[in-house]
């Protein structure tokens, strides 16, 4: 596959084939402009390019340039740091806003009954999460927007499968307090 | 091809973007890997020297001194080496997670990991004479460092207290001799009935410690137990004092 993916035609196939979902993911993890966004993406694309040789095949090749994609985001968080602590929330027209069903699976939770708010306004959940510490942010973000298992999220983030598993519990658990603290669930 | 992914190969072909050759990712792996293992090594040299403080300590010689126990114990422990131990293990943690697969393992399982592996290759380097040898470095060329030998000189140079070392200078019997005790002072040395433990022997040149009682205002003691200085030879002489 690598050395398909050397010959630029190959590889602009591969561009438009997670162009979109790692343009939604790291717009989720920091808030930046459609340019801004469209130059990170880029940067990701080259440094993909040019770590090819580097790709490990015991991972899923999406589980790689997620990661590349979610260092760059992290770069970027480091760089902007005030940006992040004061974001906006997305625009609600946003096409990337998070659906009601996203929320009530990062609220749900076994030990803790469940009153999630059916018509919760995807704003408010982006706004929570924009709140959240960052690792947080993206780990519940790659568990229930990207959907990726902890195997996955593992090799994205480059932690062991017990951390992901113990920040996934705390994020949830800050996700919940949040929310009803903004009355978008019942109280706990 | 999108417009977007058009960008993306035009940068690439303007700037001549290429792959990076395999070589470069395997040798840097390669190189995590190899740091991680000198540094497991290094940290297995400093533990042998922990071992070689621990086990050439004569902890029953407190009671003689009239020292507290658990204050000699303190006294005793090898700081020196368990912070850089501990430094060590810190290093091999970051290193070990640099490698390509390091991610996979807990922290707790990488520091466990690396102490007793450690541990165990500290033993087998201190027991065939690792240990000793590291220590005599550090206390040769770290300044400050006290070393385990000084530490044992101050301990068994308390005559009063019935303890003393020294080297064998004459031996006018078998039950007695001459010794030049560590400060430079000559003894006569009564060892009638004398205890020698097995690696220390009545021989000129030998160094020894004696656990005894001096005779009032004189330079004879009478030794009720003899011990070799040092338990890999008897001719090893202490280093000399650090001004």
């Amino acid at each position: 596959m690598r050395e398909t993916l050397i010959h630029p035609n190959q590889y602009a196939l591969l561009v438009e084939r997670y162009e979109a979902k790692l343009a939604r993911y790291i717009r989720r993890v920091v808030p930046l402009s459609d340019d801004d966004i469209k130059d990170v993406l880029q940067d990701v694309f080259i440094k993909v390019y040019q770590n090819l040789n580097d790709f490990d095949g015991n991972l899923l090749f999406s589980s790689w340039i997620y990661r590349i994609a979610h260092n760059e985001a992290i770069t970027l968080i480091r760089k902007r740091k005030h940006l992040v602590r004061f974001a906006p929330s997305l625009d609600a027209g946003d096409d990337d806003g998070l659906d009601a069903g996203v929320v009530e699976a990062i609220v749900a939770d076994d030990d803790v009954e469940e009153d999630v708010s059916r018509r919760l306004q995807s704003e408010q959940a982006q706004q929570i999460l924009d709140e959240l510490e960052p690792v947080y942010r993206t780990i519940l973000l790659l568990r229930f927007v990207e959907q990726k298992d902890y195997r996955e999220i593992s090799d994205i983030l480059r932690k062991p499968m017990g951390t992901v598993a113990t920040l996934l519990y705390r994020a949830k658990k800050q996700f919940r307090q949040k929310a009803v603290a903004y009355h978008v669930v019942a109280s706990i | 091809m999108d417009t977007f992914s058009k960008d993306v190969i035009t940068q690439i072909e303007k700037k001549h973007i290429a792959p990076r050759p395999r070589w470069i990712f395997i040798v840097r792996n390669a190189g995590t890997w190899i740091v991680s293992g000198l540094l497991i090594v290094v940290g297995a040299m400093v533990i042998s020297a922990a071992w070689y403080s621990l086990f050439d300590n004569d902890w029953d010689v407190y009671s003689y001194g009239g020292a507290n126990p658990f204050i000699f114990i303190l006294q005793n422990i090898p700081y020196f080496w368990i912070a850089i131990a501990l430094v060590l293990f810190g290093l091999v943690f970051l290193s070990f997670r640099q490698t390509r697969e390091g991610y996979h393992y807990a922290a707790g399982a990488i520091v466990v990991g690396t102490i007793v592996i450690s541990i165990v290759a500290g033993a087998m380097l201190f027991g065939i004479g690792a240990g000793e040898h590291v220590e005599r470095l550090a206390y040769t060329y770290v300044p400050y460092y006290r070393g385990t030998e000084e530490r044992h000189a101050d301990v068994w140079m308390d005559p009063a207290h019935g303890l003393l070392a020294g080297t064998i200078n004459h031996i006018d019997s078998t039950t007695q001799f001459t010794l030049t005790d560590l400060a430079g002072v000559r003894w006569t040395v009564i060892a009638s009935g004398t205890q020698w433990q097995p690696d220390a022997s009545l021989r000129e040149g030998a160094v020894i410690k004696l656990v005894g009682t001096p005779a009032t205002d004189t330079v004879i003691f009478v030794a009720k137990e003899i011990r070799p200085w040092s338990s890999s030879s008897e001719y090893r002489s202490p280093l000399p004092a650090k001004k």
